[in-house]
């Protein structure tokens, strides 16, 4: 029968038998069995995507500045031959979560063929968030993600506008289109700018059940503005044209003297014509007398100016203005004021459409790489003792790994359970022994623990320094029924 | 007399260790983990006429009772050593503590019922006394609670308890 506690200094005879006693009836362990040890795993910056490592890569799609667009998300490296592209269309009406969806449904279709060999899993567990894990051991996987934002294009109606032929040209390679969308103003009609643009959109969004198919989105007007939006990943080039017809003002006060009018068209010989329109002792008296010299000048047809009768169809005048409208087919015509007396004046208006890119700048996807460890594959004496207590859990840095790089340790169950329940630095050299706050952070039987590193490396997987260790203590358990290490 | 520091290699060396133990030359140099074990059977005690009973061990077992004035440690555990059996009862859950907290070291755990097998070990680092304190006069308690049937229809049942504690210097003692 032991006599416990042990009065070691009664007898030096009787306290080796109590002990002896005491340690074979399973009072006590003997001190070397009972005290704690330590498993140690040792993690330098080459483990980091060597055999015990798993790369898991988070691809996060903004919720902000949303904008029509597309995702193309590039895999490389490891068993991949070449590189694996996915893309994501952003539609009018999505979101970050349908893009997130999406994409891990992209990558996940993949997964069955192209990446089978480098990916093991890929979760969409937070909506806009699509992680994949790769196989183990593969190597280090590389990974970009841009998010480019569909085309738009402003088509801005402007100017002095007069009847005649204007239209708005798409040409794009992919899908291959070459559509002009007409939109001719006649008979007055549209009246005005605005009402330009609001015909444009009829026309152009017509088109897109058929010609534009896969190329146009919408070309919403707003004011005299259109804003085409195009599918994503459709490149278009988008030009204007508009009627070559004009409108050209006898202004100010009447002056004697000439008024002088330039017309430039590749037909006319030397490449332009110069009309001069005179006014001699006040006559013509006014400016409307003197839009109808000139209408009657520029109309006599072969009489005055014969090449132009080919080009011009009329100068009819309204109150000193006179419109000059050609033939059909003929462009690139250039009429220009070039003098007029003071302070009288002659002015040249046009009708004019500018395009411009209208792009916006679109949010940007963040990629971010972790790495998991198997730490028993860098712990010298193997995986971490089977049914035991788990006693407390440190990490020593000895050199740093960089800026903005983490750990936590815990298991398959939770990854920071035992340290790191904000994940320590693994750029400060030193002892941590971070764990406290962790769930899983007291003295626990063990029955099988699988130790689990989660190093969290950012945008970046270069580490080209680190070495650090993690320390799990451990002690025996009277267990009678398990096999106790 | 005691002579220290102790010389080991040297003829009574080892005596002279013990002497120095004795004398308090050598405070506290050896404090590890005990475990407090007891085995609870059938056997052990007389099941009650109702579910729910409470199993004293310090009355039970007179003779391994918990030491006084120590630490107890972190990791206390039930290793379920044979399954609980009894007339239509289908379930049976322990819990460990003291008179203060009857679960203060395991909360409610299944000896028999859904998961519980022979070869748990019954762990609860959640519990609320679970973590290193002293105690000078630490009492166990086990609880049990049966489904189905009373315990004084259980026919088997064996469980060990083990609590890990530690020496704690004592100027007086």
């Amino acid at each position: 029968m032991p006599n416990f506690p042990i009065n070691h200094g009664g007898t030096e005879v009787g306290g080796f038998r109590a002990l002896y006693n005491a340690a074979r009836q399973g009072i006590l362990w003997p001190w070397d069995v009972t005290s704690e040890h330590v498993w140690e795993a040792r993690i330098r910056a080459a483990d980091l995507f060597g055999a015990s490592s798993t790369q898991i890569t988070t691809i996060t799609i903004p919720d902000v500045d949303f904008v029509t667009g597309r995702i193309t998300t590039t895999i490389s490296g490891g068993p991949l031959s070449s590189p694996v592209v996915i893309t994501s269309d952003a539609a009018v009406g999505d979101t970050e979560e349908d893009l997130g969806t999406q994409h891990a449904s992209d990558i996940d279709d993949l997964i069955a063929t192209t990446l089978a060999t480098a990916v093991a899993s890929v979760m969409n567990a937070v909506s806009s968030q699509v992680v994949i894990v790769f196989i183990a051991g593969i190597g280090r996987m590389t990974v970009t993600s841009v998010y480019t934002p569909a085309q738009q294009t402003t088509v801005t109606w402007g100017g002095t506008l007069v009847n005649g032929l204007y239209s708005v040209r798409l040409v794009s390679a992919s899908p291959v289109a070459d559509v002009t969308v007409a939109n001719n103003r006649v008979a007055g009609t549209p009246a005005n700018v605005n009402a330009m643009a609001a015909a444009l959109e009829t026309a152009a969004e017509a088109l897109i059940a058929t010609t534009l198919a896969g190329v146009l989105v919408s070309a919403d007007d707003a004011g005299a503005v259109n804003t085409l939006i195009f599918e994503p990943g459709v490149a278009c080039t988008v030009t204007a044209s508009v009627t070559p017809n004009t409108t050209h003002t006898f202004g100010g006060t009447a002056t004697d003297g000439a008024y002088v009018t330039r017309l430039t068209h590749a037909s006319l010989p030397g490449g332009s014509l110069t009309i001069t329109t005179t006014r001699a002792a006040g006559s013509p008296a006014t400016n409307t007398d003197l839009a109808d010299a000139f209408e009657a000048s520029v109309e006599s047809g072969g009489t005055h100016y014969p090449l132009l009768s080919s080009l011009l169809s009329n100068a009819d005048n309204t109150a000193g203005a006179n419109v000059l409208s050609f033939y059909d087919g003929v462009s690139s015509m250039d009429v220009t004021a070039v003098s007029a007396p003071a302070p009288g004046t002659l002015v040249v208006s046009d009708p004019t459409v500018v395009v411009a890119d209208a792009t916006p700048a679109g949010p940007t996807v963040t990629v971010t790489h972790a790495v998991r460890l198997a730490l028993a594959s860098l712990c010298p004496h193997g995986t971490f003792p089977t049914h035991v207590m788990r006693c407390e859990v440190a990490l020593e840095v000895d050199t740093a790994f960089g800026a903005s790089r983490t750990i936590t340790v815990g298991d398959a169950a939770a990854l920071d359970a035992l340290l790191g329940s904000t994940p320590v630095d693994l750029n400060a050299t030193g002892r941590s022994l971070a764990a406290a706050a962790c769930t899983q952070y007291r003295t626990r039987y063990e029955a099988g623990l699988v130790p689990l590193a989660t190093i969290e490396l950012g945008a970046s997987t270069t580490v080209s320094a680190g070495l650090a260790y993690v320390q799990i203590n451990w002690t025996p358990h009277p267990s009678r029924t398990a096999t106790a290490a | 007399m005691a002579s220290f520091p102790v010389k080991f290699g040297h003829r009574g060396s080892v005596i002279a260790l013990f002497r120095a133990l004795l004398y308090g030359l050598i405070s506290w140099a050896w404090r590890p983990r005990f475990w407090y074990r007891q085995v609870v059977t059938i056997s052990d005690f007389v099941g009650e006429g109702d579910t729910d009973q409470l199993l004293t061990l310090s009355t039970l077992f007179p003779r391994n009772a918990f030491p006084a004035d120590v630490d107890l440690l972190e990791g206390a555990t039930i290793e379920n050593l044979v399954l609980p059996v009894g007339t239509s009862i289908t379930a049976v859950t322990v819990r460990l503590g003291d008179a203060g907290d009857d679960d203060g070291l395991l909360t409610v755990s299944n000896l028999l019922g859904s998961g519980a097998a022979v070869g748990d070990i019954l762990n609860t680092p959640a519990a609320a006394q679970y973590a290193n304190r002293y105690e000078s006069a630490f009492s166990p308690q086990v609880r049990l609670v049966t489904t189905g049937g009373t315990l004084s229809a259980l026919t088997a049942i064996s469980f060990e308890v083990c609590i890990p504690w530690t020496p704690r210097p004592q100027r007086s003692s």
